[in-house]
């Protein structure tokens, strides 16, 4: 089963939902896919055993062969390559913009004359390890980071979704947002937890959420972090999408103070780790009831 | 010299508009005479590379020297492979930065 | 006219509050909500009077389905599985690469481009307003977040105004790296946690790399003060200006419950940190 954690609004607490679950769990394979910002290795603080680049594949010319036709530079929906063709002095050249290429590869497979190859093109790495058996708890780890100066994430989800281990409960921490690289980290998930906050801008934001998961088609539930009391509008909006509200972490100076030293929630308070249980059953029986 | 010039209007007292992909107008002329044709930029409203593709039609179209504010680095590139110098012009009609071009005036851009 | 964009890194630091209260700061401004994902700023802005656009994004293949001869050939091929045994194209999946519609035997794919949001042009009370709504799974490419700015930056110069405040992004992907592209100071605001300290470093290596003037801002500075420390000598030791540091404050989370901006909700110590912060952006000084 693969549970995902993702919110609208950015700061809400996925990552703290995803590495307390992670950590209540048993059999637990981790997946970071916030590769812009992967912030849960500071809370599940595995040993690194291994990485790998994330590479998106790009064009390479033959320019022996080219003919300088333009057609692959027509046929960039990105606008990722350029022609020039030949000058008074016999050879032309192709252009390839990097920042530009989406790695589709429709340039090599539509070239007459055969004279490109894709290759691939570091974007970003995928490391992965094992947070050590001790007396508590050992999960398995993966996550992507994108490299400085990159501009698509996607292609990093994707690398790091390979490495996914099906037999073992696999808990996915998204990017933040509603776009393109919320889906790439959620789009097979069984089931997204969506975390908010009891905020104007929270509300908002779920209310987008929402709207992606319906459009999706993943069920999903609701965790209110720092709650406050004031959910009423909150609930109302569940309600309304007959979401359940899974659980409410209510704001507590204490839980502040750990998270700002990445220690996570179930380690400052162990009375959740009941809750992430009793959340893992509900999760299973609405799972059971799809199928 | 065939020239393109990057235009807020289609007159040569048209003030040279400052950016290159998502200029309004494309004016191509000849250096000495000042004929040419001005064209609407048909490609300013797309998603990405538009640099890139403007200056390709302009090697197609077989320009010489290119007048503008400023360029991306993209589309430098394209002009620079293709042996086309680009030059900066700075608040100037059209006609201005035609004749500054041929004192020498102008500062030449796109270069590493 | 001065460009000034707030972003973070990590989301969830104050980005959109801090942005809305130096907002309401008088001076000749126009603002723009550069978070198009998850677009906040209109909340404590209230925009009026706000003309609609549709905006188009990329390309996406629409499959004809009384040419189509269910010949299978744009499923084989396609590299994102995209396109569904009914022959329809899944538009969450599709990257919009055009592939389908150059293989397709019988022409039956033709590329058109989608709308993916809607974009306003708005008035507040403070100014302009440039914002946006992008439809939920919608590619962020950085289009839609470019022309928020470009519009806003269009109406700042035919305003003559000073200003142009842009609220960001969180990450430092497309939509982030478009909303530094040309501004004169990137103001990182982040708070005293391991999470956002990484996210700090990481967003200011962008900035770093694009050559993008930046200073930071410490919210929640009283969390952990060992780790506001740090991000002083971070800071400092990289050449990003200390713009200021602010307390915790439930003043905060009230006004955004109210939807004012800080700045008018009230006036004690927390908004004179505020006023010298923006005093201290307005004087930044390019070298």
């Amino acid at each position: 089963m693969i549970i995902a954690v993702a919110s609208g609004k950015g700061g809400t607490g996925k990552t703290t939902v995803a590495t307390s679950l992670a950590l209540t769990l048993e059999n637990v394979q981790f997946l970071d896919c916030d590769v812009e910002e992967p912030d849960a290795r500071i809370f599940l603080d595995p040993q690194i055993a291994g990485s790998e680049d994330a590479g998106l594949l790009m064009p390479e010319i033959d320019e022996a062969i080219c003919d300088w036709c333009g057609i692959c530079q027509e046929i960039c929906q990105f606008n990722a390559l350029a022609v020039i063709p030949p000058l008074d002095d016999g050879a032309g050249k192709v252009l390839r913009f990097d920042s530009l290429c989406h790695g589709c590869g429709a340039c090599s497979r539509l070239c007459p004359e055969r004279a490109i190859t894709e290759v691939p093109k570091k974007i970003g790495t995928v490391e992965w390890g094992i947070r050590s058996r001790d007396s508590w708890v050992e999960l398995e780890f993966v996550q992507g980071t994108l490299d400085i100066g990159q501009a698509l994430s996607p292609p990093v989800i994707e690398a790091v979704k390979r490495h996914r281990n099906p037999e073992k409960m696999v808990i996915v921490d998204a990017p933040p947002g509603t776009s393109c690289p919320v889906i790439a980290a959620v789009d097979d998930a069984d089931y997204c937890i969506l975390v908010t906050e009891p905020t104007p801008f929270g509300l908002h934001d779920l209310t987008l959420a929402i709207e992606l998961m319906e459009k999706v088609g993943i069920p999903s539930g609701v965790i209110i972090n720092r709650s406050n009391n004031r959910d009423a509008e909150i609930k109302e909006l569940c309600a309304e999408h007959d979401i359940p509200v899974l659980l409410r972490i209510p704001y507590r100076q204490e839980i502040a103070a750990a998270y700002a030293r990445g220690i996570p929630l179930i380690s400052v308070c162990p009375e959740f780790e009941e809750k992430f249980r009793a959340i893992y059953e509900t999760i299973q029986q609405s799972c059971r009831e799809v199928t | 010299m065939k020239i393109c010039i990057t235009a807020e209007g289609e007159t040569l007292d048209s003030p040279v508009d400052n950016r290159f992909g998502r200029c309004q107008y494309l004016q191509i002329l000849d250096s000495e005479t000042l004929e040419g044709t001005c064209e609407e930029n048909a490609l300013r409203d797309g998603q990405g590379g538009i640099g890139i593709q403007v200056a390709q039609d302009l090697v197609q179209q077989g320009v010489e020297t290119v007048i503008t504010g400023n360029m991306g680095p993209n589309a430098a590139e394209v002009l620079e492979i293709a042996g086309i110098p680009i030059y900066a012009a700075d608040s100037q009609t059209v006609e201005q930065a035609v004749e500054d071009l041929q004192q020498g005036h102008l500062r030449q851009i796109g270069l590493e | 006219m001065r460009q000034v964009a707030f972003i973070s890194g990590k989301g969830g630091t104050g980005k959109t509050v801090l942005s809305g209260a130096l907002s309401a700061i008088p001076k000749k401004q126009v603002i723009a909500d550069c978070d198009v994902d998850a677009a906040n700023l209109h909340l404590l802005l209230h925009p009026e009077r706000s003309e609609q656009y549709p905006f188009a994004g990329g390309n996406k293949p629409v499959i004809d389905p009384g040419i189509c001869i269910k010949c299978g050939i744009c499923r084989e091929e396609c590299r994102y599985e995209a396109i569904t045994p009914e022959f329809r194209v899944n538009t969450l999946r599709c990257e919009g690469c055009g592939l389908c519609s150059h293989l397709c035997p019988v022409e039956a794919v033709r590329m058109e481009p989608q709308q993916v949001g809607e974009w306003y042009r708005s008035e507040t009370r403070y100014g302009p307003f440039v914002h946006a709504r992008l439809g939920v799974g919608q590619e962020n490419s950085g289009k839609l977040t470019s022309h928020i700015k470009q519009t806003a930056k269009q109406i700042a110069g035919e305003q003559g105004a000073d200003y142009l405040l842009v609220d960001g992004p969180p990450g430092i992907g497309c939509p982030l790296i478009a909303t530094i592209a040309g501004i004169d100071l990137a103001v990182i605001v982040t708070e005293p946690t391991l999470s956002a300290i990484h996210d700090l470093e990481r967003v200011s290596g962008v900035t770093h790399h694009f050559r993008v003037h930046t200073g930071v801002i410490i919210n929640k500075y009283d969390l952990n003060e060992e780790l506001t420390h740090h991000i002083e000598s971070f800071s400092a030791e990289h050449g990003i200006q200390i713009l200021g540091k602010l307390p915790f404050s439930e003043e905060v989370e009230h006004s955004v419950i109210q939807g004012i901006p800080l700045i008018e909700y009230s006036r004690n110590s927390f908004t004179d940190d505020l006023q010298d912060i923006w005093h201290k952006i307005s004087a930044y000084k390019r070298n």
